[in-house]
């Protein structure tokens, strides 16, 4: 990372935030992907080594959010919307238009979003006024799992190692390690069976 | 308002009432799109009023070809076309999609990547392509 925490060649004029940690092989395209960045923890996103994080990912996180990516993730276009925790393994592939979100952030009964909603205009960003202390439950992505485009991965949803998510799927429970899910809201399709686990892990680990 | 695509034909209307909270809302509207107040829409998510094309094969060759550089103006054929009403306190999650002639009563709660096809029940709370009603709102 530059000293002045910008990237060379970016198109937007901003900052990689000093909470987050970019490792040295990993790439990131725009500090726009931080331009709704308000968490105040340290070390709030980490991303690990290989990974890259293209144009259009938006790290959406509130002032307590925390995100971890491992080594090797790819992702280009993917929205977190997090206001706890989410945590991706290594090798995970993120399509576009991905939104993973850990939190509604706006209470789900109607009379109390009203009050939330009309502090809205007086505050002088728009984020703040939705950082509501609700509740969040973290999303865990596993390793090797591959997110197929335009899905959406609802609050306190845990996905297994290897499993594949189908393009355009609503996940809304638990994804079993090794399973191809699919469909709005998804459902399992398929196990994948051991020789096809085992070619895979071969590949992983000629890739190290 | 945040990053909000107004997509408005020329006959098209869209109201939006009071202390709404839009994030890259898709708003298509040849029509009429009413949106009540305390309506929140999440990112990407889309609302249309019209089919913005017709149906039969034969009335779409004629629409391509009046929509082409080459139409000269000519009349595009009959396009199906219905009001949307948004009521009060509802809530749209991101990449979800509300189609022509839909109702979604006070307080519904549309999950994220929802497709409604349907009237919405007030504070009902709906998931699914096409969208189902699995619960209430608190």
């Amino acid at each position: 990372m530059n000293p002045d925490r910008r990237l060379t060649g970016d198109w937007y004029d901003g900052v990689v935030p000093e909470n987050v940690l970019i490792d040295e092989q990993a790439y990131l395209e725009s500090t726009y992907s931080f331009q709704l960045f308000r968490s105040r923890v340290p070390a709030a996103v980490k991303v690990g080594r290989g990974s890259s994080v293209y144009l259009g990912v938006m790290f959406d996180l509130g002032p307590k959010a925390r995100v971890e990516l491992g080594d090797y993730v790819l992702m280009n276009g993917a929205r977190l919307v997090c206001d706890s925790e989410i945590t991706i393994g290594n090798h995970s592939l993120l399509a576009w238009n991905v939104v993973l979100m850990d939190t509604y952030r706006l209470p789900l009964n109607p009379e109390k979003r009203r009050a939330v909603l009309r502090r809205v205009p007086e505050t002088l960003t728009r984020q703040a006024a939705v950082d509501v202390d609700g509740p969040a439950r973290p999303i865990r992505i596993g390793a090797n799992v591959w997110i197929g485009f335009d899905c959406c991965v609802l609050p306190g949803v845990s996905i297994g190692d290897g499993a594949i998510v189908g393009a355009r799927s609503v996940v809304t429970q638990n994804v079993e390690p090794y399973t191809v899910v699919a469909g709005n809201p998804a459902r399992l399709i398929r196990e994948i069976d051991c020789e096809e686990r085992s070619a895979r892990g071969l590949s992983a680990t000629a890739e190290r | 308002m945040d990053g909000v695509h107004f997509a408005v034909e020329a006959h098209g209307r869209i109201h939006i009432g009071d202390y709404c909270y839009f994030t890259n809302a898709v708003l298509l509207c040849e029509l009429e799109l009413h949106i009540g107040n305390y309506v929140v829409i999440g990112w990407n998510a889309s609302i249309a009023d019209s089919d913005f094309h017709p149906i039969a094969p034969a009335e779409r060759i004629a629409d391509a070809l009046a929509c082409s550089p080459l139409g000269q103006g000519r009349a595009r054929p009959a396009i199906a076309r219905r009001p949307v009403h948004i009521e009060d306190d509802v809530w749209i999650g991101p990449n979800a999609t509300i189609l022509k002639g839909v109702r979604i009563g006070a307080g519904a709660f549309i999950e994220a990547g929802s497709l409604v096809t349907r009237d919405v029940p007030p504070r009902a709370r709906v998931l699914g392509n096409p969208a189902q009603i699995i619960g209430e709102v608190p």
